[in-house]
């Protein structure tokens, strides 16, 4: 579970476009709070390897542990309702979408193995694919079941992250 | 969420939002990401608790050469069983602390020795195995006999049981499947091998020994098994014999691969090694974590000091593999960190003369208890894990 095709479905999978795009269209406000949310992501990522010495773990546990999150939040988007509309400040609300567990977890676990350049890559590429989703036309109820395709990949890519750690020395 | 439709306010999901954080942190922190606690430990420290639990090994020794099996120190009981198997693999730790130096311990080891070589037992031309009078014979006590003999002959440079240690050879040659699969039992009643029986065990323990004969007497072909045994060990072991997991942490398959280190191995016998380093190193982590109130309840069970100590080995021998094959050398640092990690919690659980219940003194210190018995091989496993460890910290230490 390492490389370039592993790292962007860990990250674009635990940052599911398609739940943002749904809740919301897009607007710079919004646009911007995702981009802040990224690059907070990003930024944490970068320190993952004194914040897991300060944790005392070891990159494969922690692997692990974040192969959970993505796992378990990719299953919440199968099982659970769909996301709703929402109100207020369209920035906060936007960094709310991007700065969740699952992607900072994901961030970390991407960068502890292939570098924080493999992060910034694969975070832009997740970012760029929720504001084409966003403006894009799409027919009545393809984005519902763009979020679950993204969200059954979660769950397996949360499953191989759990492996990926298991398997580790 | 707002009062007149669907919406949710931007209040609302940060306090969602704040709620799964709190959440997602607290539960990981008491289940898959608790600290992982490796005590500081030092090349001193292993040595003295492999010497303390060969200690124990050796005052509890009888006259007749056999090792005290089990001690209980709640109700001090010492039951009267044994196994021949454990007797063998116990020499081998006695004769690895004599190699490390701790002279002292060759009379015990050399004890036991003789309780072997009393009971051995020709089972066709030049080829003998070893039991108790009117019980079948097992390949795992001669595998281990030998190895005991191997490095003995090593640690003194004495080579008076080279006739046996051929002997026990051709026996396991005997036990050996053209496919490489080996039988555990020769069956007095038949005089051959049960071609029923195998054991998860005493595969890879022939394995070493057949890798270490030929070290010893190269031309002999002791290769030719052992290339043949670790092939089905690698491939098809894990599926044929469905043992889980899978690969099966087999240490004895790691003692062997180590001894085997500048053979070069094929490109599947080093994934091989790579899995089982995988099984062994997660292993630490996991225990690692067990660092009181939930963690512990999380990280369940509390090893053993057999079970944790063939762990040790199990690192400590792939790490020499992984220390010699650049193939390997990406988790050269990593096995170093686990084996020690391990061996200082499995010390930190060795008994103490502060820390002696019963009686007696001496059938407590330098064991590890569970359940409040102890039994041979947990002082056994644990020696040699604690030599392998502290090979690590002197290598750290120039």
């Amino acid at each position: 579970m390492t490389g370039f095709a592993a790292g962007l479905v860990i990250l674009v999978s635990a940052w599911n476009p398609a739940v943002v795009a749904e809740r919301s269209a897009a607007t710079t406000a919004r646009w911007l709070g995702l981009a802040a949310a990224a690059v907070a992501a990003v930024t944490i990522a970068l320190f993952t390897d004194p914040i897991l010495s300060g944790l005392d773990v070891s990159i494969p546990t922690f692997r692990t542990a974040a192969g959970a999150v993505v796992a378990l939040t990719g299953a919440r988007w199968l099982a659970g309702s769909p996301p709703r509309p929402d109100e207020g400040s369209a920035t906060l609300l936007g960094f709310i979408d991007g700065a969740t567990p699952a992607v900072v977890a994901a961030a970390m676990a991407v960068t502890a193995v292939d570098g924080w350049w493999m992060t910034v890559v694969t975070t832009a590429i997740a970012l760029l694919a929720t504001l084409g989703l966003q403006r894009v036309d799409a027919a009545p109820g393809s984005v519902a079941w763009l979020r679950r395709l993204i969200a059954g990949v979660a769950v397996a890519a949360g499953v191989a992250l759990i492996y990926a750690g298991i398997r580790a020395v | 969420m707002s009062e007149h439709n669907d919406t949710v306010t931007a209040r609302r999901r940060l306090a969602t939002a704040g709620v799964a954080w709190l959440v997602a942190a607290a539960l990981l922190r008491t289940t898959l990401l608790a600290p992982e606690a490796c005590p500081a430990f030092s090349a001193d420290d292993a040595r003295a608790s492999a010497v303390a639990a060969v200690e124990w090994i050796a005052v509890n020794q009888g006259d007749d050469g056999r090792y005290l099996y089990l001690y209980n120190r709640e109700t001090g009981a010492t039951p009267d069983a044994y196994n021949l198997v454990r007797h063998a693999g116990t020499t081998m730790a006695v004769y690895q602390l004599v190699a490390a130096g701790e002279t002292q311990y060759l009379e015990a080891g050399d004890r036991a020795t003789e309780y072997m070589l009393a009971r051995m037992v020709p089972t066709g031309e030049d080829a003998a195995g070893w039991s108790e009078p009117g019980r079948d014979l097992q390949l795992g006590a001669a595998a281990l006999m030998t190895i005991s003999l191997l490095i003995r002959r090593d640690a003194t440079g004495d080579p008076k049981y080279d006739t046996e240690l051929r002997e026990l050879g051709r026996f396991m040659v005997g036990q050996q499947r053209p496919d490489g699969v080996m039988l555990e039992r020769w069956l007095r009643a038949t005089e051959a091998p049960n071609p029923e029986q195998r054991s998860r065990y005493a595969t890879g323990e022939a394995l070493w020994a057949f890798a270490y004969l030929h070290d010893t007497f190269p031309g002999e072909d002791w290769d030719d098994a052992a290339w043949r045994t670790l092939d089905y060990l690698s491939l098809r072991r894990d599926d044929e014999e469905r043992l889980f997991p899978n690969p099966w942490p087999d240490q004895w398959a790691a003692y062997s691969l180590g001894q085997m280190a500048a053979w070069d191995l094929e490109p599947h016998q080093i994934e091989y090694a790579r899995s089982l380093a995988a099984q062994f190193g997660v292993q630490v982590r996991w225990d690692s974590q067990r660092t009181g109130g939930l963690a512990t309840l999380t990280h369940p069970p509390e090893p053993r000091g057999a079970g944790f100590g063939t762990v040790l080995e199990g690192l400590g021998r792939i790490g020499v593999l992984a220390s010699t094959d650049e193939r390997l050398a990406d988790i050269d640092a990593a096995l170093a960190e686990r084996l020690v990690c391990g061996a200082a919690r499995l010390a930190d659980a060795q008994i103490t003369a502060d820390e002696v219940v019963g009686a007696d003194p001496a059938l407590e210190i330098g064991a590890w208890f569970l359940n409040d018995e102890t039994r041979m091989d947990d002082q056994q496993h644990a020696a040699s894990g604690m030599l392998f460890a502290e090979a690590v910290l002197r290598g750290a230490e120039k």
